[in-house]
């Protein structure tokens, strides 16, 4: 009876851990006297979000962001998993590019915007740079190191059933390093989301950063949080999802042999 | 030559060593040389470390000899093929594929089309006693049962020589006998030439026409033993004990160093 009601509970938790942030936030805004924090009140900033909502303004700036973070990541991952198979597979490129990419991944994307602007000009162009500099590090790395995970039986077995280089890449090489490839994506994705709200901050007269920037110079501080919410949440299901499709791709995964 | 007909395999002055990561030479196979009927099941039978995966590596074609030759139907086997499958100690499965997948593998690789395919997994799972397993994952079954896909896999595609590198060496006892009694049971359907490498003797005794005795390294081959009596063996019987005391002798004699050293 009791342990019920605890797993009843625990499915809710996470639910009940937002409305603690939420009254925790309130109260912020109640203590602290300063006028302009009552505009960040939640009971200004979530009727702003439902007019967002039901005037149909969030979605124009919803998707151009998505877009953008989807090109990016396109790019990257075009770019980022054949190069993480070939380092991964060849010991010598690995040995000359990781140290390398590992410095160039501790760069912050933005640190590029100056060159990304002056190279690519103003709009979409140097925002897909910015926040292609984010995503393709994880992906590299994680898919070079699942291939360094691919046990060399599978591929002699694969070669004794007539398996051609072609095969063995389609058949053993790709299928080992999904989950790896998956877990890059979904890092890459949490970057990405977090550089596209600075990177649009510049250059673009849309999308989620540029509004945070445009409610601020209208001074609509209530506005302005409700943007900050939506791109949290935004975030935040995007990683559920990309989780939930590495579960559902990977179902085999619980059940593997250690 | 018992058989007019020409061997299967002839392997010819085998010689194999290996540089160690320190530098040195260790040589691992001194020369050997036999044969194998079509049809026969040969089991190599050594004592650990002999080099005996090293001797099923260069019969599937794997590795190269330093000397002599492998000649499978009298000609040298230049590559790897389907014709001839090696059958691995931990199963080799892919646990990203379910089991009617794994032993899809290779009839996909020969571009079987899809009916035939399905005709040819589901005998196979039938006669492995795999059927109600079909859509589980390697991770989601035994060993014992994991071997048996992977003796279906093999025979999908029809392969010529089975090659067996203890394959029933993870599984316990009385799952180990469970398994020779159906592999037994599966090649008086599906005639193969097998070559069958053990340390047990009594799995030696229990599957194979004949049996080659290896040295501890630099392996060389100490004695052939043909069991004389018919299949299925039974294993307390006072011929079956004789011969198995005999082996046990020999095997002492072969490996007294690795016993006084302790390995």
């Amino acid at each position: 009876m009791k342990s019920e009601r605890v797993r009843f509970s625990g499915r809710f938790l996470p639910l009940w851990g937002f409305i603690i942030f939420l009254i925790l936030w309130e109260l912020a805004t109640l203590m602290v006297k300063n006028p302009l924090l009552s505009n960040l009140r939640v009971e200004k900033v979530f009727p702003e979000l439902w007019r967002l909502m039901v005037t149909g303004g969030l979605w124009k700036q919803v998707l151009p962001s998505l877009k953008r973070v989807g090109v990016a990541l396109l790019v990257a991952s075009l770019g980022g998993i054949p190069m993480g198979i070939l380092i991964g597979y060849y010991r010598v490129l690995e040995q000359l590019s990781l140290a390398t990419f590992q410095f160039l991944r501790m760069i912050s994307p933005l640190a590029w915007m100056p060159l990304a602007i002056m190279f690519l000009g103003i709009g979409d162009k140097p925002i897909y740079f910015l926040v292609f500099m984010g995503a393709i590090w994880p992906i590299i790395i994680n898919t070079s190191h699942g291939v360094g995970r691919v046990e060399k039986d599978w591929i002699k077995i694969a070669k004794n059933f007539g398996a051609m280089d072609w095969d063995i890449l389609k058949k053993i090489i790709i299928p080992a390093i999904l989950p790896d490839m998956l877990t890059g994506l979904r890092v890459a994705v949490g970057i990405s989301w977090i550089i596209l709200v600075p990177a649009e901050m510049l250059g673009v007269t849309s999308g989620l950063g540029y509004q945070i920037l445009d409610a601020r110079d209208r001074f609509a501080y209530s506005e302005m949080v409700a943007w900050i919410l939506i791109i949290g949440a935004i975030g935040y299901l995007l990683d559920v999802s990309l989780r939930k499709l590495r579960g559902r791709v990977l179902g085999y995964e619980k059940f593997e042999i250690t | 030559m018992k058989n007019s007909k020409l061997p299967k395999i002839i392997v010819r002055n085998l010689g194999k060593s290996f540089l160690t990561p320190r530098g040195e030479r260790v040589e691992v196979i001194k020369e050997i040389s036999f044969e194998v009927q079509e049809g026969e099941f040969l089991v190599i039978l050594g004592p650990s470390g002999c080099g005996k995966t090293t001797l099923l590596n260069l019969l599937v074609g794997f590795e190269k000899p330093d000397r002599g030759e492998v000649l499978i139907d009298g000609e040298r086997a230049k590559e790897v093929s389907p014709e001839r499958i090696l059958l691995w100690q931990f199963f080799g499965l892919f646990p990203w594929r379910t089991i009617w997948e794994n032993i899809e593998f290779g009839l996909e690789l020969k571009r079987v089309p899809q009916a035939e395919r399905e005709k040819i997994i589901s005998e196979l799972v039938r006669i492995t006693g795999l059927r109600g397993f079909e859509n589980r994952y390697p991770g989601e079954i035994s060993g014992g049962m994991q071997q048996r896909v992977s003796l279906a896999r093999a025979l999908a595609v029809d392969p010529e020589v089975l090659f067996m590198d203890e394959p029933f060496g993870s599984l316990d006892a009385s799952m180990r006998k469970v398994l020779e009694d159906e592999l037994l049971r599966i090649l008086s359907r599906k005639k193969k030439t097998v070559v069958f490498v053990t340390h047990n003797v009594e799995e030696a005794l229990y599957l194979a026409d004949r049996i080659i005795i290896l040295s501890s390294r630099p392996t060389r081959i100490v004695k052939e033993i043909v069991p004389s009596f018919s299949k299925p063996r039974d294993e307390i019987s006072d011929e079956f004990l004789k011969l198995k005391n005999e082996i046990v002798k020999i095997l002492r004699t072969e490996t007294q160093f690795l016993y006084t050293v302790g390995l």
